[in-house]
């Protein structure tokens, strides 16, 4: 099977039409020769008829004017010799190289009667002894029958034909004639149109076959080329697109890999130096995976490997291995060392996914489990669990809205509580399913939180920003997961949409959200600083409810508070929510931190948002969000 | 242009392998026909042979005689010409005609006739000078 991965299906049938294509030659050649013999054997026949029919006329003359004795007499008598020689030589057509006449000796031996050959080293002279090549001849004494005689070792003659004289019913002499080789060389002559022909088609059908055969190889060069990452010597992608079009999707187990923190090492040590990062893990791959399981370098710093075996201990003793070996020295570059770490993620039962990228989803998983997770390490997305089935259910779908554009972001209007005009607007993110029905992002959000939709749809959302910013002369507010901030590619994204255009950076502020208790502080602390170079501003959102409490306003450099909409919801009733919200205010202001009222959603709650001096409100009171910018 | 190219190239080759194998077999032949004749009509383990005239087949080698220069140091003289000199008529003289066979000198002739080896060998001669032949070359005798 990998033999028809690696050289194709036009190889194999080339395989097949190589045979083929020679048997045609070598068919042409034999049908040439049998055409050939089938001229050569008419001619042949044609030739010998006459002949046979003048020896026998003449046979018959010498008869009627010697007697039935005439040999006897031709051997006592020169003269008659002499004028039955002038007279056979009248015989001697040019297609005749040789016409005598033999007689047998009192002990059987042929010698010559007469013989009408000009060239006296060839003539034979009365008496002398004949000796036959074939045995004709004395097939001819014997049978008293015309025989006849193809020569192939004697290159000057062609045919050679032995006629019986009979005298008494005993066969008393013989009439030779040889056949001049160049009458056989005038009809290989006339057949070489033909002949040319045939050796035309064959030379052509050869000479086809060795271009093919030439035209392979440098296509298979090439294709063999093609499916090799030059910079690690592993097979690309491409050799997978190859490979997936050969086998099911459940031949191997899947294990995804993909090198920690890789984005540093290039942008620290730079891209020189990231090669040879990429080049010796890929080696210290090779080096630990068996000769059945194929490594394929799946895109930058992400390598994934088929495992040809069913055993899911298999996999994770074979995947800790690779783990081990990638860090177990550190990786030489021209003036220092990097330690190395792999995370990986594994799909043992890729089965029971419909299609290889679903599996690859599934690895994928366990892959950012992994990261998240806190990286060297390999973890398994076990996707028969229905939770995990369901949320990947929801990264397709999530993925097909994000790819038909029904993910967009709404605006919420965020008013100056004092003047009540608008401030700013929230940018709300909205999917709609394929009924038309609009999904809040609580709903599809945190099952794609570690996947590269979720960066794609951050990617949308910061576009549509950059572009509102662009056209209206609003302030805008996205929000953002804290988990987000450790995301090199979401930092990239900001960076690289707004380090050209400081002055929109300058309208824009990024809300805070947290789901999951974090402690690294210092490194929050030191990607928003990355934001706020550029003129952004930060805001904690939800304060006062879940993880989001004073311990980011202790160790985050933040601007604006966004007071939890379950404390605002009802404060003019609730006297211990207008007590803490009452606190918050303090604190923020005396921490010069501007505050937010979110969900305010009657005149009685804005009114004691007011009282309470909170800077901006926002909440189905003041205006419902909406696709476009209030007038 | 290079169908006519091929078409030279191909007779070329073909005349070259045909002429190089008919040649080669018939010289060959010719070789051994020699060695025979040579070997049944000295009683020298490897005969010395002089020929008038250069004999490509006499020139093969490896071969059961060797070739001399002059008629003095040979066992046997072939002869190509009409005539032979007179030193050279006291060896044992082989013929390469039909014609040769009527000088008293001459034991016995090779020639090709009408593309067909011929070997004769002359009873007198023979039996004056006590050569007797294997019976395989007796029905040759004259």
């Amino acid at each position: 099977m990998r033999f028809l991965v690696h050289y194709g299906r036009t190889f194999t049938i080339l395989l097949f039409l190589f045979p083929i294509l020679g048997f045609s030659a070598y068919y042409l050649y034999l049908k040439y020769e049998d055409t050939k013999k089938d001229v050569f054997s008419i001619v042949q026949a044609n030739l010998l008829n006459d002949k046979h029919e003048l020896l026998h006329l003449y046979v018959k003359h010498l008869t009627e004017e010697l007697g039935k004795n005439f040999i006897k007499i031709l051997k006592e008598d020169e003269t008659k010799r002499i004028e039955a020689e002038t007279e056979l030589s009248m015989l001697k057509t040019s297609d005749v190289k040789f016409l005598y006449l033999l007689y047998v000796d009192e002990n059987r031996k042929l010698r010559y009667l007469l013989d009408t050959t000009k060239d006296l080293d060839e003539k034979g002279e009365f008496q002398q002894r004949f000796f036959p090549q074939q045995d004709i001849w004395l097939k001819a004494l014997h049978n008293k029958k015309t025989e006849v005689a193809t020569q192939t070792e004697i290159d000057k003659l062609w045919i050679s034909m032995a006629y019986p004289v009979l005298f008494e019913g005993e066969t008393s002499a013989l009439l030779g004639i040889d056949f001049s080789h160049e009458e056989h060389l005038q009809i290989n002559k006339t057949l070489i149109p033909l002949e040319n022909i045939y050796f035309y088609s064959a030379a052509f059908i050869v000479v086809m076959l060795i271009s093919a055969f030439f035209q392979l190889i440098i296509y298979y060069k090439h294709r063999k080329k093609s499916f090799i990452d030059p910079l690690t010597g592993m097979y690309n992608r491409q050799y997978l697109s190859e490979l997936l079009k050969k086998y099911p999707v459940g031949h191997f187990q899947l294990l995804i890999m993909d090198l920690d923190h890789f984005k540093q090492v290039n942008d620290i040590y730079g891209h020189d130096a990231g090669d040879i990062v990429l080049s010796t893990v890929s080696q210290r791959i090779q080096s630990v995976i068996r000769k059945k399981d194929i490594l394929i370098r799946y895109g930058g710093e992400e390598f994934l490997l088929l495992i040809s075996d069913k055993e899911k201990a298999i996999s994770l003793a074979l995947a800790e291995r690779i783990r081990e070996q990638v860090k177990a020295s550190p990786v030489n570059l021209d003036d220092c060392q990097l330690n190395v770490t792999i995370s990986m993620g594994l799909n043992p039962n890729p089965s029971h996914a419909k299609t290889f990228e679903y599996a690859i989803k599934v690895a994928d998983q366990g892959l950012y489990k992994a990261k998240h997770l806190g990286r060297d390490r390999v973890e398994i997305y076990d996707d028969k669990q229905p939770s995990n089935a369901d949320a990947l259910q929801k990264l397709c779908d999530v993925k097909e809205a994000l790819d038909l554009n029904r993910i967009f972001c709404i605006y919420q209007p965020m008013f100056n509580t004092n003047s009540l005009e608008v401030y700013k607007y929230e940018l709300l993110i909205r999917m709609q399913d394929p009924q038309g029905k609009m999904i809040v992002p609580d709903k599809f959000l945190s099952s794609i939180r570690y996947t590269q939709v979720y960066i794609e749809i951050t990617r949308r959302v910061l576009k549509q920003a950059f572009e509102a910013l662009n056209e209206h002369d609003v302030k805008l507010s996205i929000n953002l997961d804290l988990q987000d901030l450790f995301n090199d590619e979401i930092l990239e994204l900001f960076v690289t949409t707004f380090e050209q255009n400081l002055s929109f950076a300058q309208r824009l502020s990024i809300e805070i959200l947290e789901h999951e208790e974090i402690l690294e502080f210092e490194l929050i602390s030191e990607r928003l600083s990355k934001l706020r170079q550029l003129g952004i501003k930060i805001a904690i959102d939800d304060f006062g409810s879940g993880f989001a409490n004073y311990k980011y306003m202790l160790n985050m450099n933040i601007d604006i508070l966004k007071i939890d909409g379950s404390l605002i919801s009802g404060i003019d009733k609730n006297e211990n929510a207008y007590k803490i919200v009452k606190s918050i205010q303090t604190l923020a202001k005396s921490m010069g931190i501007e505050t937010v009222a979110e969900q305010v959603e009657t005149k009685e709650e804005l009114d004691c948002v007011k009282a309470l001096n909170i800077n901006y409100a926002q909440g189905y009171h003041l205006a419902k969000p909406s696709a476009d910018f209030l007038d | 242009m290079v169908w006519i190219g091929v078409s030279i190239l191909k007779k070329l080759l073909l005349s070259l392998l045909l002429v190089s194998f008919l040649f080669c077999d018939d010289i060959e032949i010719e070789k051994n026909i020699y060695e025979t004749i040579f070997l049944a009509l000295v009683e020298v383990e490897k005969p010395s042979v002089y020929s008038e005239s250069t004999i490509e087949s006499l020139g093969l080698r490896p071969a059961l005689f060797i070739q001399v220069d002059s008629c003095s140091k040979a066992d046997i003289v072939v002869m190509t010409k009409s005539t032979l000199p007179k030193e050279c008529q006291e060896k044992v003289v082989v013929g390469t005609r039909y014609r040769h066979l009527r000088k008293p000198f001459v034991f016995g002739a090779f020639f090709w006739q009408k593309g067909r080896p011929n070997i004769l060998f002359k009873r007198t001669k023979l039996e004056e000078n006590n050569i007797t032949l294997t019976s395989k070359l007796i029905d040759y005798m004259e």
